[in-house]
């Protein structure tokens, strides 16, 4: 529980033209199975630093080091290894709704299997493979959606169907992108209270952008804050680059023996 | 074995193109033949054309007979007109000129009162309200309100007649057309494909001029007096409208003799397998081509030169493909199919290419978010989100290779356009009119069938946009 997962050092993001970088000397670890939310006001680089992560952004310079790989977005292969590893609930799930449910779900095995194989499970599905489906559908309580298409689905099932392909994907750590920021109160706890049960049932790490700081302190036992693309708190006390405000009022969770 | 060493052997004699000087000088008259005929046809087409177009903009009374008139003249296949005005008014580029000029007329004309009749009420109104007459209101709101549309869809009407003209010299209407099949017909097999090659480089040439047409309409005004003097030089001299009506009133009325009428449906139904064998060659080919072609798929060093095999599959017509394949593969449908496929296949790809590239980018992200391969992302995201509009394509196109499956008939790939062609070689003028009226009706039979298709797919689409949003 306590290894480095993930080691972001001097992380910097400035698209080509911009003036000001979206992501300024970012650093900090995350340890394997660690829950941390990230908040900040919109427009803080939050979702730039969950897309940098994933190599979906290019770096301007800093390193990102993830379960022992150094992220190069130029290596392909590399590149597809990490991404293997981390799996993306996005914001808006993003499902691809010409294809059945069950498509969707087991595209995060895509990372896995061979060409071959995502060709034939296109067109032809065995039983094994629609159980392992059924079952990571069942932990999101949508087993019986499981050969619907996915245009068909309401938001808030689809965005269920997202965590389940997060699930067959195995990976070590979950990214989630604002999972709660379209929903009411009631429901907003119920999606964080399934995503937290999961993560911890598997043992998987989960970095989760908020906007709500009560939420993540009720959630997660870590809490980053982010300003104008710094890191400027965080709550387990590892110092941030630029603390503006004494760090962490109550530290749920503590490095231990890290 | 020995067919397909045959074929082989005919293709290689393709190779390499008479480039000679002296042969490139030779062209010159039939290319300026062939340009003349397309830019004088297109004046004299955008002259009838516009005011056609803001009458039945404006709706004027007797709009829909007219309109009516528009879609069964476009139903015509430009080859079968050709062959027509070849007949009325002899041999030479005067009859290729008309046959474009009524082609193209009736299909800006309806295309224009298209594009009319959406404008917007607004403004229209006001204009009406100060008391203006209905030409007024045309002149000062209509056109004004879609002068770029009518530049934008003018330009690709352009495009398309060049094309046409070297398909209407082919049946006699003068120009690079009457020299291909002159070529193809001496076994001159090395000049038959500089002129395909000329051929490319026009069209590209056009495409070229109709973009900054497209930038600076101003510029459209230096055709006009070139079209002009090509009018006056092609417009056919002997042109006797006693001669002309007494020719037509010889094919009337349209007779088939008992054993044309037994074979009646062998002949229409490979017709309709030729269009629909080459439709499918188009799409299997279209797909790989269209993926490899698309920016978002491929790297650039491969797309770009896979667009440009596109655009020469384009460039050449599914006649001129066919009069080559027909000295290739022989006389008869396969001839025909793979002239279909092969420019249908330039068309779709680029569509298709353009499909790939307008999917949304999100949920590929989210695919390529789990670490998956270049391929796995292309099956699994890519290509289900466009699967809605390549099936619209592949639609149209087979509506389309339906009209010009008759045509590719006529230059020998079998048919009812092959019966019709030699009932002309043979003056059996009556029998000829009979294969024409049947085409005709069988072709408005497929638009109107077609148009009843993509309403409802549209619908079903948009039914299934409206869920999601």
């Amino acid at each position: 529980m306590t290894t480095p997962l993930l080691q972001v050092e001097h992380l910097r993001v400035q698209p080509p033209g911009a003036e000001r970088p979206i992501l300024e000397d970012v650093s900090t670890v995350i340890r394997a199975g660690e829950r941390v939310a990230l908040v900040g006001p919109s427009g803080a680089g939050k979702t730039t630093l969950l897309r940098a992560l994933n190599g979906s952004v290019r770096a301007l310079s800093g390193r990102i080091l993830f379960n022992g790989i150094q992220l190069d977005d130029r290596s392909s292969r590399i590149l597809r290894q990490v991404r293997r590893g981390m799996a993306v609930i996005p914001q808006k799930h993003d499902l691809v709704e010409n294809l059945k449910v069950y498509h969707n779900v087991m595209a995060g095995a895509l990372g896995r299997w061979s060409n071959a194989h995502a060709l034939r499970f296109l067109f032809w599905q065995t039983a094994s493979e629609l159980d392992e489906a059924r079952h990571a559908l069942d932990r999101v309580e949508m087993a019986n959606k499981l050969h619907d298409s996915a245009g068909k689905l309401s938001g808030g099932q689809q965005q269920r169907v997202a965590i389940a392909r997060a699930l067959v994907q195995k990976p070590l750590l979950i990214l989630a992108d604002e999972p709660v920021a379209s929903l009411d109160p009631r429901m907003a706890r119920q999606v964080l209270e399934l995503l937290c049960k999961l993560a911890e049932d598997d043992g998987v790490a989960l970095l989760c952008t908020l906007h709500q700081p009560e939420l993540a302190r009720e959630y997660f036992p870590r809490t980053l804050e982010m300003r104008d693309g710094k890191l400027t708190t965080d709550s387990a006390g590892q110092a941030p680059v630029a603390p503006t405000r004494s760090a962490g009022e109550a530290p749920a969770w503590t490095p231990g023996n890290a | 074995m020995s067919d397909w060493s045959n074929a082989w052997s005919t293709l290689v004699s393709f190779f390499p193109p008479d480039l000679s000087l002296t042969y490139l000088w030779a062209l010159r008259g039939p290319v300026l033949e062939s340009l003349g005929m397309t830019v004088g046809a297109m004046v004299l087409a955008y002259v009838l054309s516009l005011p056609i177009g803001l009458y039945l903009g404006m709706r004027g009374p007797g709009s829909r007979p007219i309109l009516w008139l528009l879609t069964s003249l476009r139903a015509i296949p430009d080859l079968t007109l050709a062959i027509f005005c070849v007949i009325a008014f002899g041999i030479g580029p005067g009859a290729g000129l008309l046959a474009l000029a009524i082609f193209y007329a009736a299909a800006l004309g309806k295309v224009l009162a298209d594009l009319f009749q959406t404008a917007a009420r607004g403004p229209m109104a006001a204009l009406r309200a100060t008391g203006a007459s209905r030409a007024q209101v045309a002149l000062y709101g209509l056109l004004p309100l879609k002068l770029s549309d009518v530049i934008t869809y003018g330009s690709y009407e352009f495009e398309c007649a060049v094309r046409s003209s070297v398909i209407v010299g082919a049946v006699g209407g003068g120009g690079l057309g009457a020299e291909l099949v002159g070529s193809l017909n001496a076994f001159d097999f090395q000049r038959s494909a500089t002129i395909v090659l000329i051929l490319v480089l026009m069209v590209a040439l056009i495409d070229f001029a109709a973009f900054h047409f497209r930038r600076r309409p101003r510029w459209v005004a230096i055709l006009i007096p070139f079209g002009a003097y090509a009018l006056y030089a092609l417009w056919p001299h002997n042109i006797t409208l006693v001669h002309a009506a007494h020719t037509i009133a010889g094919m009337f009325p349209p007779t088939l003799p008992a054993k044309a009428w037994a074979t009646l449906p062998t002949l229409l139904l490979e017709t309709v397998e030729m269009a629909v064998f080459g439709t499918l060659l188009a799409v299997a080919l279209a797909i790989p081509l269209g993926m490899l072609a698309a920016r978002n798929l491929t790297p650039f060093w491969l797309a770009i030169p896979v667009r440009r095999a596109l655009e020469v599959l384009r460039a050449i017509p599914e006649v001129v493909w066919g009069l080559i394949l027909v000295a290739i593969a022989g006389i008869g449908p396969v001839a025909g199919i793979w002239a279909l496929g092969l420019h249908s296949a330039g068309c779709l790809g680029r569509l298709f290419a353009e499909s790939f590239e307008n999917v949304p980018v999100a949920p590929v992200n989210a695919i390529a978010s789990t670490g998956a391969s270049r391929l796995s992302i292309a099956t699994y995201a890519t290509f289900p989100l466009a699967i809605g509009p390549l099936a619209i394509h592949g639609l149209f196109r087979l509506e389309w290779n339906m009209r010009q499956a008759t045509v590719v008939g006529m230059i020998g790939a079998g048919g009812i356009g092959q019966a019709l062609y030699e009932a002309q070689q043979l003056f059996f003028y009556p029998r000829m009119m009979a294969y024409l009226i049947i085409t005709w009706l069988v072709v408005l039979l497929v638009d109107a069938l077609s148009q009843h298709t993509r309403r409802r797919l549209d619908g079903a689409h948009l039914a299934i946009e409206e869920r999601v949003h």
